[in-house]
């Protein structure tokens, strides 16, 4: 990564974690969200940046039907998100993608919308996948209620109430968006079409944005409604209970093969974390703010474990894991770690190492972090990545160099038998109704021949089949004439060649793949919490739970 | 998605051309070059090379599309100079191996190379450009012995546009004798489509998907209502 020879802690490198221990499906799974996530950055940007927010129109009949606009005015360029409000049916809400309709829709325009571009969008944003959108705008989403907290709440705000407390924290949301699409999804703006603006500049700073702005819309709505019922009875939903709302989210397989299909972009989120590990444990020493600060997101992490719920078998074991973790960490810390020794990090994390399960590792890396933002913050610029510019295969490459590629980075995917059922029992493919990315059972469904080339231990394995029928000092180039095959395989090896986080290191058609794993992983680095697994690959999510508002946000501490 | 008109809105219901962005264009040609049948490999440059095209202004989705629905052509044998092959070739074929072979002995590097005749030559271009990225140069592309267009890493300039929907030509690189030009217009984020081109994608593009069984969708879902 670029980043490194500029490393302020150069002695960082070597406490890095290895590859090998780290891009594994089951320690992908237990990832937690940290400061470097997407969602922090983009706070701490707009904070920073003393960004303005205004609501310029807010044109919603008493049952929430109607449009609205939330402006973002950065030091360059304002951005608005543009809200539709609907009336939908109850046998028509469905966070699926095949669904047709929602409670909201929304877009994020480039700039304040005239009324000619909202009309435009209202012709077009409630169709969504159906509708199409123009450069104008970065991305499009929806968001269902959640039907029977925002019920509550609407009841108790208009009645001149608070809504119950626990109520609200066992949901955490009062609506859920079902899909945030960004970089040239349905005619929207690409990312590399606005890349050159640093606020949107990290990843999924624009999606961000947009969640971040539907969450003020949904308590804007539900306090809307209770006013209509409730007249000047109502009353206006208590901050502290505002602030631990966040937007839910609703998602399956989708995501899952992005981080499969953008391997430089996942090597450069995890080097990134893993750097900013490597740096907080390579201080000698460490000051009191620092100490106070890893106890203050100790405490919050506990507290936010036990209202974390899930009723999935696996998160239940996880949850388990974590809560005990932590505890076990609180009394390690209280009773036995000397931050004033040497290396006081580093020997935390390597009693951790010893002592905590995968789950509760992944949240001391997370709290670790928290005191340490003027050592690692700075990491968020090498977060992004012009993949184009890795495309082309070099056929220049010898049979060799190709072979001591896999050698060094898919060592891994030489080790299964793909051969055995349980090896490739499953196949990737592309749905025919909506487009989107399904996991089908190779021995059971049809559909197994159009599959997509997601198997990547296994393409590893056969170029490496293929490369030992060549001369070692051959160009690559002549291989790939006789056997066009391989091409996708062998961009990978150069593209991860000098990069070594790139590729998850496990076999993705295996009967004991987790899909679940790879979108919490992805969902970490969003910076999503309250990870609530629906089945094996559908899961709810909540972002920006207990983070501030635009009308907050300038007196928020700690971002 | 293949589109039904009855349930899209009333814009894109009416509209005779569609504007697509170019992660769009990408992925829309690589899941219509694999629907056609290239392998993955192939398809994903034909993905990038499309978007390519579109950002220079080129009008590329006719030209994919015969391409497509054509002959595949023959194998090609690079060698220096002159590459030979038994009959015309596929011009995403013979980009690739181009590109491949481009600071090879076998490449354009030093001397240009030959290569006889080529279906849908406009889909080599993008292709060109990756060689002279490479190798830090620029070239120029012979159609039939005509002088068509100026190749850099950064940049494409046209001589004749009438020949940029040329079904079948001989096809030559000559390293260029010629500064890049720096008359290029800026590269464009969106291109437009005609509705039919892009339902014939589309189309086409279906058959490297499945289609949903009841067990497929029901386990690509969570369990529990929506509706709480």
């Amino acid at each position: 990564m670029s980043c490194a020879p500029l490393s302020p802690v150069p002695e960082a490198a070597r406490y890095r974690r290895s590859p090998d221990e780290v891009m594994r499906l089951d320690r992908l799974g237990v990832s937690h969200p940290t400061r470097l996530s997407f969602l922090r950055i983009l706070l701490r940007r707009m904070q920073q940046e003393a960004w303005e927010f205004s609501r310029p129109v807010f044109d919603l009949d008493p049952r929430g039907v109607g449009r609205a606009v939330y402006s973002a005015k950065g030091p360059d360029r304002t951005y608005s998100l543009v809200a539709f409000g609907h009336e939908l049916s109850p046998d028509m809400r469905s966070d699926r993608v095949i669904a047709t309709a929602w409670d909201a829709t929304f877009c994020l325009f480039d700039g304040v919308p005239a009324d000619a571009d909202l009309d435009r969008l209202a012709a077009n944003v409630p169709f969504q996948e159906a509708g199409r959108v123009s450069s104008k705008e970065l991305t499009l989403s929806r968001a269902n209620k959640s039907v029977r907290l925002f019920e509550h709440v609407v009841e108790a705000l208009s009645q001149g109430q608070q809504p119950d407390a626990d109520t609200l924290s066992a949901t955490g949301y009062l609506m859920r968006t079902t899909a945030v699409y960004g970089s040239g999804k349905f005619g929207a703006a690409s990312h590399a079409s606005i890349s050159e603006r640093p606020e949107v500049s990290a990843p999924f700073q624009a999606e961000m944005l947009t969640v971040w702005l539907i969450r003020t819309f949904t308590v804007d709505l539900v306090e809307h409604i209770a006013r209509g019922i409730g007249g000047a009875k109502a009353v206006a939903l208590d901050p502290a209970l505002k602030r631990s709302l966040g937007v839910g989210n609703s998602t399956g397989l989708g995501m899952a093969p992005f981080l499969v299909r953008h391997p430089i972009l996942l090597n450069n989120w995890m080097m990134v974390r893993e750097e900013a590990l490597a740096r907080v444990r390579a201080q000698e020493k460490t000051g009191q703010a620092e100490i106070d600060g890893f106890l203050s997101a100790l405490h919050a992490a506990q507290d936010n474990a036990q209202k974390w719920q899930s009723a999935h078998p696996i998160q239940v074991d996880r949850l388990a894991d974590l809560r005990s973790g932590l505890a076990a960490l609180a009394s390690h810390v209280e009773a036995h770690w000397r931050p004033t020794g040497d290396h006081p990090w580093d020997a935390l994390w390597t009693w951790g190492c010893t002592n905590l399960s995968d789950e509760a590792q992944e949240a001391l890396l997370s709290l670790m972090l928290e005191p340490h933002g003027p050592l690692v913050d700075g990491l968020a610029e090498c977060l992004q990545a012009d993949e184009s510019s890795a495309f082309s295969i070099n056929g220049a490459i010898s049979v060799k160099d190709t072979m001591d590629l896999i050698s060094q980075n898919y060592s891994w995917a030489l080790l299964p038998d793909y051969d055995a059922k349980d090896a490739c029992a499953r196949f990737w493919y592309v749905s025919e109704d909506k487009l989107e990315p399904r996991l089908g059972e190779r021995f059971e469904e049809p559909g197994g021949a159009l599959e997509l080339p997601l198997d990547i231990g296994r393409r590893a394995a056969a170029l490496w089949t293929a490369l030992q029928a060549h001369l070692k000092d051959e160009p690559i180039a002549k291989l790939l004439l006789a056997d066009p095959t391989q091409r996708s395989m062998v961009r990978l090896t150069q593209m991860t060649a000098s990069r070594s986080y790139a590729e998850i290191r496990d076999n993705l058609i295996s009967s004991d793949l987790l899909p679940i794993d790879m979108l919490r992983c992805k969902l970490a680095f969003f910076g999503a919490t309250r990870f609530d697994p629906r089945s094996d690959r559908w899961v709810r999510i909540s972002l920006f739970q207990n983070c501030p508002y635009p009308d907050t946000l300038a007196e928020e501490g700690g971002l | 998605m293949m589109m039904d008109r009855n349930v899209v809105s009333a814009v894109l219901a009416e509209a005779q051309q569609i504007v697509l962005s170019l992660p769009e264009v990408d992925a829309l040609c690589t899941r219509t070059a694999r629907g056609a049948g290239y392998s993955w490999g192939i398809s994903e440059e034909c993905g990038q090379a499309m978007a390519w095209l579109a950002s220079y202004g080129f009008d590329w989705a006719p030209v994919l599309l015969r391409r497509l629905s054509g002959e595949r052509g023959g194998n090609v044998t690079p060698q220096p100079v002159a590459w030979t092959a038994e009959g015309p070739i596929c011009a995403l074929y013979c980009g690739s191996t181009l590109a491949d072979f481009a600071a090879l002995p076998e490449g354009p590097g030093k001397t240009g190379v030959a290569r006889g005749q080529i279906h849908d030559p406009l889909l080599a271009l993008p292709f060109v450009a990756q060689g002279a990225k490479k190798l830090g140069t620029a070239f120029d592309c012979y159609l039939n012995g005509t002088l068509w267009a100026h190749v850099a890493g950064q940049s494409v300039k046209c001589f004749k546009p009438e020949l940029n929907t040329v079904a079948l030509s001989r096809f030559e690189l000559r390293p260029a004798t010629q500064q890049s030009h720096s008359d290029q217009p800026s590269k464009a984020n969106t291109t437009a489509v005609s509705m039919g081109d892009y339902e014939h994608l589309t189309k086409i593009a279906l058959r490297m998907t499945v289609p949903a069984t009841v067990a497929s969708e029901a386990r690509a879902g969570g369990t529990g209502s929506d509706n709480e």
